[in-house]
């Protein structure tokens, strides 16, 4: 039975992602890694969780398969399946099961949007058994220490319908992610977006104001990721109020109010 | 129309209420002097009115009269709108005064003569000013027009009509509350002046303070109000400097503003004022700004005390100049510096969180207290549990202020619930560190197995009683239940014909439809299921798998094809609504317009849902009404009994939510929904209140999630507390400060939850 020749090469990240720690979250996973212990991130969108995730993989030297997870994932989209090529049966290899043969890093990214029945093919995998069966190739792989298995996803989401299993849940050594204090903030926003310190300042003042607007209505704050995404549109020579207005804050809300009030905030600012 | 006729319609507006035939008449025979068509037109809103108050009603009609002379009828939904906003906010005599001069209040606002009504500026402003501060600041109309802050609201004038243009004022008002947010950042109220200072004023005027507070050092010159108005023109120095570093923006469009004002309040007053002017504008003026911010690159500002060293100096300066008492341009752009209400705020403040402190910290060690007697593998329950508490309790008494801060840095780190970092960290930021005396008093508190104060239902010891329902009661001193001790009854409301429910629809008319369509949404959520033995298509995927299996010695599977699929939503939903008295007025006429709202878009998704009011009064009657069975179907009774929901006593929420949860546990959905729609704590005459009725509430909700019933609150307040997160669970409530908003954010919830 044929194989099909996947390049995990591919998944290999050669230089250093920008990752800046805000405790001692790079000390918890490698610790979790040496000890090989799954990985769960959680933490409020655009806060820095796959930066880290690409960060650990370089640091590790490891490849990174990375997997967004949606609510028509199967289990054959992780594992793999057999494909006919000319009158052959050619088995491909799912990220995970790759991940697993080449003692790689795989990261399910936003797993909660993943349906229930597909995610508990991981639980094998994330205890002290670390296996993987895959019943088409009547093969039962067993991990390498190299190998881990990283999971994220964001709690703020309130729908009771997308929560992780108790089940999955205790199998993961848990990172809570939040978004960085200011100094840092404003570092990233300065190294990320390429801009001045100045401007990087008055971006994460604004962010700062729309995160204390959560009690009023606002579900979610900017995300480090909106911040930098203003800072690129300034760069291109967008002016400072439209790449506030485009960047951040109508990617917040479309409440009216939320939004007029956030309008005078950009207007205070810069 | 003959009277009898206008009078039969009358009651009709306002059935089931039955007022005075005298008063009636009186009412009418006002309207008769108006057409028919404006007659009608103000009746049209005399239903929307009457449940608000009927004596805003009889004020309104009697003022209606002359409004519709003065405004075309196209005017007149606003000008209601007005007056129920002016009721809400200043009670009936607010709303006459408003009422009384309709072309003053109402149209010279309207037509942007006299620039922005608070009423218009408000709700962007808040949310502005929350945002900007990140405190939970709030924003009132003072009714004399003065600019003030008790450092917890702002008080601003009820209308800006300085500039001509509208956009003007509402810039103005915003620089206005900023500046004001400036005081209370800088701590201006509260100031602490050194004791050079103060030997600096006995040497020059020979009088001594009473204290070291601002307010009895400022008493010492000889011209206290003049020190005080130096006192804040050199704190706006501080202010407007920290705007320029934070709100750069603000400063360059608004300062233009503040130094038209300027000038033209030059040559009304005397050269003392003249000289005050002369100081504000060279603060405003930009070439000072370009000096500042050199000064400001190495540093962050002026301090505070720098500020009083110069204090002495200017007041002199200004002395030496003719003048009097006039209020002058810092009343209009600085306000006022109220020393009295900021400290009284401040100490209520500190108080409120020393208490939060102690109780949540001593709940806190109790806890722990208990987890470590556990581990030690003592004696579960009675007395050795208890020890093990004393043991650790006074173990942490006896250290020092260094190590209790240790102890709740570490307790940060583990299980430290949000509220009780969220008021470690605001006393910190209050008073540079938690003082021992909060901790020990923790301590003692938590050592005496007690966590709370305030809190002894005072029917302690009585027995049980029986009933139709009958429920345990979580005691949190006792670590336990009280067994029997809530009796609940099952009640019908009054089916009552209204005309609440056509008004509502038609005011939510739009509303209703996008809503429904944003259901409609959820309920046809077609899916494409793959690898189905029968379906519409052949799903592709499945068929090479199967064939690659085919080809590599396995058994084929026959699931090959795709069905569109529409979601089965197995979900039912009780929902339970707050009757106490608080819910007069507004809120509850809100509370059950967003029940319509609900019903009217529920039905679109079929979704299997149930609604319940509760209320009552002392542990022996705990009331709940009944509103719509899990099953019932939608129509005209439920719409009358959701017509007939009314205020009524207490909110004692343990018993309902444990009845409810009952109900639910009797359904076979796969998910199980109880939302509670409340304006506030839970509380109830006989002691069920503080922390007794928190304690018993989240009991009873964590009750509740253990059987599989996924409890929420929707909370309807002026200001979130913090006690929402320990009573329902970091996640499990959301708080509608915005009661206008209400309809709309609860069934946005409702599709938020289950989509």
């Amino acid at each position: 039975m044929k194989t099909m020749n996947q390049r995990i090469e591919e998944h290999r990240i050669d230089s250093e992602p920008y990752y800046l720690p805000q405790g001692n979250e790079i000390e918890l996973a490698l610790a979790a890694y040496r000890e090989q212990l799954p990985l769960l991130l959680k933490g409020p969108t655009g806060c820095g969780k796959t930066r880290f995730m690409r960060y650990m993989a370089w640091r590790l030297g490891r490849p990174l398969i990375t997997v967004s997870c949606h609510d028509d994932l199967s289990t054959s989209d992780l594992i793999g399946r057999y494909l006919v090529k000319g009158m052959e049966a050619i088995w491909l290899d799912g990220p995970l099961t790759l991940a697993v043969r080449h003692g790689a890093i795989c990261y399910l990214d936003e797993i909660v949007e993943a349906r229930k029945d597909t995610t508990v093919v991981i639980h094998p995998l994330a205890d002290d058994r670390r296996e993987l069966p895959v019943e088409k190739l009547g093969l039962l792989f067993t991990a390498p220490p190299e190998f881990m298995l990283a999971v994220s996803y964001n709690p703020g989401y309130q729908s009771v319908l997308k929560d992780l299993k108790p089940s999955t849940r205790q199998r993961f050594v848990s990172l809570s992610f939040v978004y960085p204090g200011p100094e840092l903030e404003e570092r990233i926003v300065m190294t990320e977006g390429k801009v001045d310190r100045e401007f990087a300042a008055q971006l994460v003042r604004l962010a700062g104001m729309t995160r204390s607007l959560k009690e009023s209505g606002l579900a979610e704050g900017a995300s480090t990721r909106l911040l930098i995404q203003a800072a690129q549109l300034l760069r291109q020579g967008v002016d400072v109020h439209s790449a506030c207005r485009s960047g951040v804050i109508e990617s917040l809300t479309d409440d009216p109010e939320l939004l007029g009030a956030m309008e005078e905030m950009i207007q205070s600012i810069f | 129309m003959d009277l009898e006729e206008q009078k039969r319609q009358f009651y009709q507006l306002v059935f089931p209420s039955f007022p005075n035939e005298w008063e009636v008449d009186e009412i009418l025979e006002t309207l008769a002097g108006t057409g028919p068509v404006e007659r009608r037109a103000l009746l049209a809103h005399v239903p929307a009115i009457w449940p608000v108050s009927h004596s805003l009603c009889f004020s309104y009609l009697a003022d209606g009269v002359r409004a519709v002379a003065a405004f075309p009828l196209e005017l007149l939904p606003e000008w209601v709108r007005q007056i129920l906003f002016r009721y809400e906010e200043g009670g009936l005599r607010q709303a006459r005064e408003f009422m009384a001069d309709i072309e003053k209040n109402f149209l010279a606002p309207l037509h942007g003569r006299a620039g922005v009504s608070w009423a218009e500026a408000t709700g962007r402003m808040l949310l502005y000013i929350r945002g900007v501060s990140g405190l939970p600041l709030d924003l009132a109309a003072d009714p004399a027009g003065r600019l003030w802050t008790d450092t917890r609201t702002i008080y601003l004038p009820a209308v800006m009509r300085l500039f001509p243009e509208k956009a003007e004022n509402l810039l103005f008002y915003k620089l206005l509350l900023t500046i004001q947010w400036g005081f209370i950042v800088l701590g201006s109220h509260w100031l602490r002046p050194l004791a050079a200072d103060f030997s600096l004023l006995t040497a020059r005027y020979g009088a001594n303070a009473p204290s070291d507070r601002i307010e009895d050092y400022l008493s010492c010159f000889p011209d206290p109000p003049l020190a005080e108005k130096v006192y804040h023109l050199l704190e706006f120095e501080r202010v407007i400097s920290l705007l320029r570093r934070q709100l750069p923006g603000l400063v360059r469009q608004a300062a233009p503003l503040a130094l038209r004002l300027i000038a033209l309040y030059r040559g009304l007053w005397s050269a003392r004022e003249e000289k005050i002017l002369d100081l504000l504008q060279a603060l405003l003026t930009p070439a000072k700004a370009e000096d500042e911010r050199q000064d400001d690159r190495s540093g962050r500002g002026r301090s505070q005390d720098e500020g009083l060293e110069r204090l002495p100096g200017l007041y002199d300066e200004l002395f030496q100049c003719a003048g009097g008492g006039e209020e002058g341009i810092l009343s209009v752009l600085l306000g006022h510096l109220d020393f009295t209400a900021a400290r009284a705020m401040i100490e209520q403040t500190r108080e409120e969180d020393r208490e939060i402190f102690i109780s949540r910290m001593a709940a806190f060690l109790h806890e722990n207290g208990r987890q470590e007697g556990d581990e030690k593998g003592e004696a579960a329950g009675g007395e050795g549990e208890a020890d093990a508490v004393m043991l650790s309790s006074q173990a942490r008494g006896r250290q020092e202020a260094r190590e209790a801060s240790a102890i709740l840095s570490l307790a940060n780190e583990t299980a430290v619930t949000p509220e009780l970092a969220a008021v470690r960290q605001r006393i910190v930021a209050d008073l540079g560190e938690v003082p021992i005396g909060y901790i020990q008093a923790a301590v003692g508190m938590a050592g005496e197995g007690r966590t709370g104060g305030g809190f002894s239902p005072s029917d302690e010891g009585r027995p049980p009683i029986d009933a139709p329902f009958v429920y345990d009661e979580w005691d949190y001193r006792r670590d336990g239940y009280r067994k029997d001790w809530c009796a609940l009854i099952e009640k019908e409301l009054p089916v009552l014909t209204s005309s609440f429910f056509p008004l509502t629809r038609q005011k939510y008319r739009g509303l209703i439809t996008r809503v429904r369509r944003q259901f409609e949404m959820l309920r046809t959520t077609h899916r494409f299921v793959r690898r189905r033995r029968h379906g519409d298509d052949l799903d592709f995927d499945a068929i090479v798998e199967a064939l690659g299996d085919q080809r590599a010695g396995f058994a084929p599977s026959d699931r090959l094809f795709v069905r569109l699929l529409r979601d089965q939503r197995d979900i039912a939903t009780l929902f339970l609504v707050d009757m106490s008295n608080s819910t007069e007025g507004w809120v509850g006429k809100l509370i059950k317009e967003a029940l319509v709202l609900l019903c009217e878009v529920m039905e679109v998704t079929g979704d299997r849902y149930g609604i319940y009011g509760f209320s009552g009064m002392r542990r022996s009657r705990c009331e709940l009404f009944h509103i719509k069975h899990l099953d019932e179907l939608y129509g005209e009774t439920i719409r009358q009994r959701i017509g007939a929901i009314g205020p009524r006593e207490y909110t004692r929420m343990g018993p309902p939510i444990r009845h409810l949860t009952r109900l639910l546990q009797a359904t076979d959905a796969r998910l199980r929904l109880l939302i509670t729609l409340t304006d506030g704590k839970p509380e109830d005459y006989d002691g069920y209140v503080d922390d007794y009725a928190i304690e018993d509430t989240r009991k009873a909700l964590i009750e509740a999630r253990g059987v599989g019933v996924q409890a929420f609150c929707l909370t309807v307040d002026q200001k979130a507390h913090e006690y929402l997160a320990h009573m329902y669970g970091r996640g499990n409530y959301i708080f509608v400060n915005r009661i206008e908003s209400l309809p709309l954010r609860m069934t946005e919830f409702y599709r938020l939850l289950t989509s």
